[in-house]
């Protein structure tokens, strides 16, 4: 028998074994398969649940972002601000704070209202 | 937007639907196969119908989103991969089969085949398996006796038509180790079932 005429016997043989599988083998086999399949509407499922919040809560990355750029930029004008030298007529609490001129005068803030208060009693 | 999110989902639920239809089909198509490929391995139909659902959850899982003609060589892959699985976990079972004097399909040809040397239980004369019937149980207990890995790259090539390049890549082996096993295999198989022609 030639090497073809051979190879031809085997899967003759081997493709008949397998049509002739019993009963509860194809059962099992075929529970496999669909055990199988659910994983597709898992993987799928997924997938959906990501498209529905892409299109319905698309905005909440941005508006975080937003928040993000807002808390950044006053992170850096406070950091800004420390190290300015400060406008005239500043009367903002916050300004005042933040300007390091000022933060030895209030240091000695007893001394200067006693000062004024000997100009005062002076005068 | 909510027009437009009814159409989306209709459309993602098509194509959920199509993709299931399709690798029901692929798997339907190959199941039987890779059932009796793995039986042949591991010599046990539990174990064997474990390892074809743990291939297709894994296809299904991983692949499913290749194109379908790829799916194939990357099924048989996974098959292999669990079918080793299950020889590395036998190991152990398997080295004492061997000390005791059991074949043992890891070892490619470095063991004579001891199960061969065993009287058939049956009590079946070599010179009765003239016939047809008999002549195929010799063709399946010769490939159930081959080494794993000549065992294997034969089914691949033979039965299920693998190419030589996608045998390797699902026995993770050169295309040469498969020709090699291959030929060996053929070899094998007919050097046996001539011998009982012949008796």
């Amino acid at each position: 028998m030639n090497e073809k005429d051979f190879l031809q016997k085997v899967n003759s043989h081997l493709d008949q074994q397998a049509e002739h599988l019993d009963a509860t083998t194809l059962s099992r086999l075929n529970q496999a398969r669909q055990r199988a399949l659910e994983h597709v509407k898992d993987s799928e499922q997924g997938h959906i649940t990501n498209v529905i919040a892409e299109k319905h809560f698309r905005w909440l990355p941005a508006s975080a972002m937003a928040g993000i750029a807002i808390v950044a930029l006053g992170s850096f004008l406070f950091l800004q601000n420390i190290n300015t030298t400060p406008e005239e007529g500043l009367d903002d609490p916050l300004d005042i704070v933040t300007s390091n001129n000022n933060l030895d005068m209030y240091e000695q803030l007893d001394f200067y209202i006693w000062l004024v208060e000997e100009d005062s009693s002076a005068s | 937007m909510q027009h437009d999110y009814a159409i989306n989902n209709t459309a993602a639920k098509e194509s959920t639907l199509d993709k299931a239809r399709t690798l029901d089909r692929f798997l339907a198509q190959v199941e039987r196969k890779a059932f009796r490929i793995a039986e042949l391995a591991v010599s046990n139909r539990e174990e064997a119908l474990d390892i074809v659902q743990d291939s297709m959850i894994g296809l299904v899982q991983k692949y499913s989103d290749r194109p379908e003609e790829e799916w194939m060589p990357l099924f048989y892959r996974i098959l292999q991969s669990r079918i080793r699985d299950w020889y590395r976990k036998n190991k152990v079972r398997s080295k004492w089969m061997s000390w005791l004097g059991f074949s043992n399909k890891d070892n490619e040809g470095e063991q004579d085949d001891a199960m061969a040397s065993v009287p058939d239980p049956a009590g079946r004369d070599p010179q009765q398996t003239a016939s047809n019937h008999e002549s195929m149980e010799q063709l399946d207990e010769a490939i159930h006796n081959l080494p794993y890995r000549q065992q294997q790259a034969f089914l691949l090539r033979t039965w299920e038509g693998l190419s030589v390049a996608e045998t390797a890549s699902a026995m993770k082996c050169s295309q040469g180790s498969v020709k090699t096993h291959y030929s060996r295999a053929l070899h094998a198989l007919r050097l046996e079932l001539e011998d009982y022609r012949h008796e």
